[in-house]
């Protein structure tokens, strides 16, 4: 199988500090990868290797089976790239800037800009500058996808946007796949990831500790249970897949694993005024599931 | 090409603006200021003598030479050299550091094109904006010297020196290209500009206070010196070769980084 995405043990040190280690990446093509991990893990330094923007210390790393800094300027053809924070030319109009944008590729991208900025109702004519924060997220989106690249990669691309935006931009990206793009889609909200991802690889420290399907990280997922009884609430739930138990005089909460029905069964059997059963956060997750 | 008009476009309007300065400078002291010099040529003398040597020399003015054409272009180019310095490295400073200024390397840098071909593009952007207000200010002072000069000075030895504008600017876009590829920072272009311009025109009266010859060599307004030009018909060589490797070493090294360095997350 010929990958689009392939690193083998990429390594980044910036001097003596650790960017990432033994980075081993494999994406296929139509495939929407998630990478997820903390702040700091090392997405963003494995994808700006990726780009060209920095240079690895070791390792290979290639897109569409080329070397990322041999030949960055036939790989950055056909890539589309949105960072987590966009900046551009502050005194550009949005439809100068996606012009310029435009400009370095052999095609005319005027159609799908027109298309995108209508789907997510953007005004082309604002300047950069005078543009709010999730505006000039979506001048991102759009530049990143006028060029109908075949490769998209996308740094956090969610913040900014409000959910309805989010939703939008969702259904942007599900267009770009159902259209053959490959996308690698980097985040530290794994609902997100959950969300549009075929696979996914956690990365901690800078090393990739899991790869493995949604499905089977949503089998393997703990969910966090938090619940307000009418009475006292009990010491202990006897429920195999509960771990961090903690109960105050009328709250409880804890991590579950497991099957769901077993849950509300076993919940279901003291008088409730609340319940939310939510996914953990990344860092609850790496607590409690991926401690390595 | 788009790098290139994209730059270019965004230097036209300062650099109209700088056009019409110095040639609106040069024209108060070329067509306006020396005349009237060398009408009051003993009432100056009588008052210059009441000035230390050293503080004339360090303002660029030479009694023996003031009152010529050549002499008195050669003290106003103190001036217009200095302003040209200044422009020049705005000029590159501004382009060369509009990607950090503006916090987006990163959207220039993930397009299809390679970072030499982006020096390159800015580089000869630069080059282009100064060559062509160096031309208008040529121009100029071809006119105003028909028009005003005597006979101290021939028409080819004072092109020459007109042409000593642009060598002097091509250095300072050498040093605005070091500046703004190596500062971490650049918040503000024309402070920056403006600093570089003023530092070569303190070492430059340094160096005619304290007429040392050697301090020639680190005052970048020295390096192409009209009054040399007027005087023996060609630039100081020594001082041109300093300029030179003064130049390519700048720019070389501003590729090199350019080139290979890792670009700074925002």
């Amino acid at each position: 199988m010929s990958f689009v995405i392939e690193t083998k043990d990429l390594t980044k040190y910036y001097g003596k500090s650790r960017g990432i280690i033994d980075v081993n990446l494999e994406v296929g093509e139509g495939e929407i990868f998630g990478f997820i991990g903390p702040n700091g893990a090392g997405k963003s330094t494995t994808i700006r290797t990726l780009l060209g923007l920095i240079y690895k210390s070791s390792g290979s790393a290639k897109v569409f089976g080329l070397d990322c800094e041999k030949d960055k300027v036939r790989i950055l053809e056909d890539v589309g790239y949105l960072p987590s924070e966009v900046f551009y030319y502050e005194k550009m109009r949005a439809i100068d800037l996606l012009k310029y944008s435009a400009g370095f590729y052999k095609k005319d991208c005027s159609a799908k800009i027109r298309e995108l900025s209508e789907a997510l109702e953007l005004d082309l004519n604002k300047k950069i500058e005078e543009m709010s924060l999730g505006n000039k997220k979506k001048v991102g989106i759009v530049q990143g996808l006028l060029h109908s690249p075949s490769l998209i990669i996308l740094d956090e691309p969610t913040s900014g946007l409000d959910p309805l935006m989010q939703k939008t931009f969702f259904s942007l990206i599900e267009e770009e796949r159902k259209r053959g793009a490959t996308v690698l889609f980097s985040s530290h909200i794994l609902g997100e990831v959950q969300r549009i991802c075929d696979r996914v690889a956690i990365i901690k420290e800078g090393r990739i500790i899991k790869t493995q399907k949604i499905s089977e990280l949503r089998e393997n997922s703990y969910k966090k249970v938090s619940v307000i009884t009418q009475g006292a609430a009990p010491a202990e739930i006897n429920l195999p897949g509960v771990s961090a138990y903690q109960a105050g005089d009328n709250h409880l909460s804890f991590m579950y694993k497991g099957d769901i029905n077993a849950l509300v069964s076993a919940i279901g059997g003291y008088s409730l005024s609340n319940i939310d059963i939510t996914d953990p956060s990344l860092e609850e997750i790496f607590l409690h599931y991926y401690e390595v | 090409m788009n790098i290139f008009a994209y730059e270019i476009k965004s230097s036209l309007k300062s650099a109209l603006i700088w056009a019409i300065a110095l040639v609106a400078v040069l024209a108060a002291l070329m067509l306006g200021a020396y005349p009237s010099y060398s009408d009051a040529k003993d009432q100056i003398l009588s008052l210059l003598s009441n000035y230390p040597p050293e503080f004339l020399a360090a303002f660029g003015m030479k009694s023996n030479t003031l009152f010529s054409y050549g002499g008195f272009y050669s003290f106003a180019f103190a001036y217009l050299g200095l302003m040209g310095a200044i422009m020049a490295s705005s000029v590159s400073i501004s382009v060369f550091s509009r990607e950090k200024r503006f916090k987006c390397t990163d959207f220039l840098l993930t397009k299809p094109v390679s970072r030499p071909f982006v020096f390159f593009a800015k580089f000869f952007a630069v080059l282009l904006v100064i060559l062509a207000v160096s031309a208008v200010y040529i121009a100029a002072g071809i006119i105003f010297y028909k028009s005003a000069a005597d006979d101290s000075v021939t028409l080819q030895r004072y092109f020459i020196a007109l042409t000593g504008f642009f060598f002097n600017q091509l250095f300072f876009v050498g040093l605005g290209v070091f500046y703004a590829t190596f500062a971490k920072k650049v918040r503000s272009v024309s402070a920056a500009a403006n600093a570089i311009g003023f530092a070569a025109f303190i070492t430059s009266a340094l160096a005619a206070l304290l007429e040392d010859a050697k301090l020639e060599y680190l005052a970048p307004p020295k390096y192409f010196e009209p009054l040399t030009v007027i005087e023996t018909g060609s630039f100081d060589t020594g001082l041109v070769a300093a300029a030179a490797l003064i130049f390519v070493l700048c720019v070389g090294l501003s590729f090199y980084r350019y080139c290979k360095s890792d670009t700074v997350a925002v």
